[in-house]
């Protein structure tokens, strides 16, 4: 870690806690409606928590000026990452509260939304604790501190005692759907992924086989690339119904014009992609020694790939699948708007109703799911580099 | 051993090699020398079948190898390069293990010829074996890659320059250390290089080339007394006589008996593992006539300048093992 780096993150933290104290006063904490379709005008989290909300303050005024102080790295960035994450965890568990004691006074037909605040708050206290990381060596403590308040969260999910906020109702509202789209949500992502990684792999090396065969595989990529997706199903979409009308197996599948087959295509046609783009870079940036070295002594033309080429460019393969992966995850709302259902579903139903929660209810499992994604994928990256440097 | 017949590769009408017939005997070290771009690597890279030759055959024990199956004729030739091509994702252990590997040898087998070469090659197995090859120095890289191309006992070894990016000092200990593996193995080996010191230290034969044709092939010796054209005797230049001189040892001169008196005594003394050109130095800078040659610390005999001139007509080269590379007696 570079001096640089180190002060940057002291700017970053501190900028975190000033986001973090603004988003208490800016008025767009809580929402308070009588019922789902009423409007109402939102307040701000210091007005909404009440003693409450000096607790907070004070835990983003301690988080900027402990960033600022000249405490120890160590100590300065266990700290802060403590109260980078009580901040959010604090704003998460009153504002369930709140609404538990909304729900009490106003009626089971009450409803009590999180604002813009509210994300705002959580993103500030992600700037935060990021920044405050850079001062800690990784182990055991950065990541325990890292994600304690994300466990904090869950766990108050997981009580119940935010049961009574308006997204929590929605999800109540929908608990079974809920569970289906959500699992057709991962199988799309699975299935584009899964098709990408071998496709991504197999047009990646072979384009690694030459220039003209580089540009041939790249040309298509490309514009499959930049054709917007409801384009592209639109594109699609004629093609399928007339293959299904002909062909009974497709018929019996359920391939239709709209539905899940145009969703798995596009999908994995843009998750392919970055894996092939990165397959294709890595190989040919391979050291030329080593591949005149290992066909020189003997290895065949498989043995060659299985055991020289792929070990040697899978990091960048796998940071190619992280893209697809995360790009997937989120790609997969087009779904909802072509009858493909997954968390998409929930999206456009609510923006359907203008219900904001209904939305929130199928946006914030994806965000979830992505940096769940992200971070996996990072962390296996890692565990491979290591025992790379290691063994 | 290793035969070309009119060997020839064209690229788009530019003949890279241009029908090169040569032969190198069993056991023999021969040297492909010649300026850069003179088709040396292209000539090596036929005999494994690396490139596949426009015209002309390879013959390897009488058999053309055309008609082999590549990976097969490469696994019974060690491949060797300049940049060592150790693979990167594996131990030296395993790099070593490579061919073995690939023949299907039992693992006891495997390992036990692991660090068997490793010590040839003078690596510690139990330190180095374990290590990445990124974690070498280019010296102990370019040791792991003869270790490597030895590692299945292959008859032949095709060396591309293989100590071409190492330290000038490394590299002689390891043109010295080639020399007394390939000896002790009995190993043929073709050996690419455009170092002239190189070449004339380690061949038995040099095949000299020029815009892919073989200008002259020979003993060095050959190449230096009868010089085929005004390009061979140009190439070696005026110093090749002392170089040649490098090649040879004090051990090989017949010596003169020590005088009964102790005149001697004033002499200057110098091992008999100096080459004649370290002897004929010390002649120069002593300004003496004679030098006192020690086996082992204890005087043996005498030489002048006409009995190393006699060593030099006759051909013979350091015995095994003598060669010390190092001239005055400590
Ligand atoms: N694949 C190829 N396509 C076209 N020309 C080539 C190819 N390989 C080699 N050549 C040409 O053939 C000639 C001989 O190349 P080669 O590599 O055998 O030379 P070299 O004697 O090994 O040179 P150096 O000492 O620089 O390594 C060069 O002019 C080179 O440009
Ligand atoms: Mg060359």
């Amino acid at each position: 870690m570079t001096d640089a780096v180190r002060t940057h993150a002291k700017v970053v933290a501190a900028s975190g806690s000033v986001l973090g104290i603004t988003g208490a006063f800016v008025a767009h904490g809580l929402i308070f409606r009588p019922n789902r379709i009423v409007n109402a005008d939102p307040v701000s989290l210091w007005s909404a928590l009440g003693t409450w909300g000096w607790v907070l303050v004070a835990l983003w005024v301690a988080a900027g000026m402990l960033a600022l102080s000249p405490l120890s790295e160590r100590t300065r960035g266990v700290l802060v990452t403590i109260l980078g994450g009580a901040a959010p965890a604090l704003i998460i568990w009153r504002c369930g509260a709140e609404a538990a004691a909304y729900a009490a006074r106003a009626g089971d037909v009450a409803r009590t939304s999180l604002g813009a605040t509210v994300w705002v708050s959580l993103f500030a206290g992600y700037m935060v604790i990021f920044a405050a990381t850079a001062w800690l060596s990784p182990g055991p403590l950065r990541a325990g501190l890292t994600y304690a308040p994300v466990l904090a969260i869950a766990a108050l999910i997981a009580s119940g005692s935010l049961g009574e906020l308006a997204i929590a109702r929605e999800y109540a509202n929908n608990a079974d759907s809920f569970a289906r789209e959500f699992r057709l949500h991962l199988t799309y992502v699975a299935a584009s992924v899964g098709i990408g990684l071998v496709a991504g792999l197999l047009l990646g090396l072979l384009a690694a086989r030459g220039r003209s065969l580089e540009a041939g595989v790249f040309g298509v990529l490309n514009v499959l690339q930049v054709l917007p997706t409801l384009a592209f199903i639109g594109l699609m979409s004629p093609v399928l119904a007339s293959l299904s009308d002909h062909i009974a197996l497709f018929a019996r599948w359920g391939v239709r014009g709209v539905g899940w087959a145009p969703v798995i295509i596009v999908l994995s046609a843009y998750a392919v992609y970055p894996i092939a783009r990165n397959t294709h870079a890595a190989i040919v940036s391979l050291d030329p020694g080593v591949l005149d070295a290992a066909q020189g002594i003997g290895m065949g033309k498989l043995r060659r790939l299985a055991e020289i080429e792929l070990p040697l460019a899978m990091p960048v393969i796998i940071a190619g699948l992280r893209i697809a992966l995360v790009q997937t995850t989120a790609g997969a709302i087009v779904a909802g708007l072509v009858g493909g259902g997954g968390l998409g579903t929930f999206v456009f139903l609510g923006a359907g109703e203008t219900a904001t929660d209904l939305i929130l209810l199928g946006v914030l499992p994806i965000v979830a799911l992505a940096l769940m994604f992200d971070r996996g994928v990072l962390a296996l990256q890692r565990a491979l580099g290591d025992r790379k440097a290691h063994a | 051993m290793i035969e070309t017949r009119e060997l020839t590769k064209r690229y788009d009408g530019f003949t890279a090699v241009d029908r090169v017939s040569l032969s190198v005997a069993e056991g023999q070290f021969a040297v492909l020398l010649g300026p850069s771009g003179s088709g040396k690597t292209t000539l090596l890279r036929m005999l494994n079948r690396m490139v596949e030759p426009t015209s002309g055959t390879v013959l390897v024990n009488g058999q053309d190898t055309a008609g082999m199956q590549a990976e097969a004729l490469r696994r019974s030739m060690g491949y060797v390069i300049q940049s060592t091509g150790l693979f990167p994702n594996m131990t030296i252990r395993r790099n070593v293990a490579t061919v073995p590997r690939l023949l299907g040898w039992d693992r006891r087998r495997t390992d036990k010829r692991v660090d068997e070469m490793l010590e040839l090659v003078g690596l510690d197995a139990k330190t180095y074996g374990p290590k990445r090859p990124d974690e070498l120095s280019g010296g102990e890289a370019q040791r792991v890659g003869v270790a490597r191309a030895l590692a299945a006992d292959p008859p032949v070894l095709l060396m591309d320059e293989p100590f071409g990016a190492v330290d000038p000092i490394t590299r002689e200990h390891l043109q010295i250390e080639m020399k007394r593996i390939q000896r002790d193995l009995r190993k043929t080996v073709v050996f690419v290089t455009h170092d002239i010191d190189e070449a004339v230290l380690l061949a038995d034969s040099i095949a000299l080339l020029r815009n892919g044709q073989v200008q002259q092939s020979g003993t060095p010796e050959d190449l230096w007394r009868r010089p085929a054209n005004d390009f061979v005797r140009d190439f070696f230049g005026e110093n090749l006589g002392l170089r040649i001189m490098a090649r040879h040892c004090l051990s090989d001169v017949e010596l003169d008996a020590l005088p009964p008196d102790d005149s001697w005594h004033t002499l200057p003394a110098i091992v008999h593992g100096a080459t004649l050109k370290e002897a004929l130095a010390e002649l120069v800078g002593t300004g003496a006539e004679r030098l006192v040659v020690t086996v082992d610390g204890t005087p043996k005999g005498t030489a002048d300048f006409a009995s190393l001139m006699r060593a030099l007509s006759a051909g013979v080269q350091c015995a095994d093992g003598v060669r010390t590379g190092r001239g005055r007696d400590a």
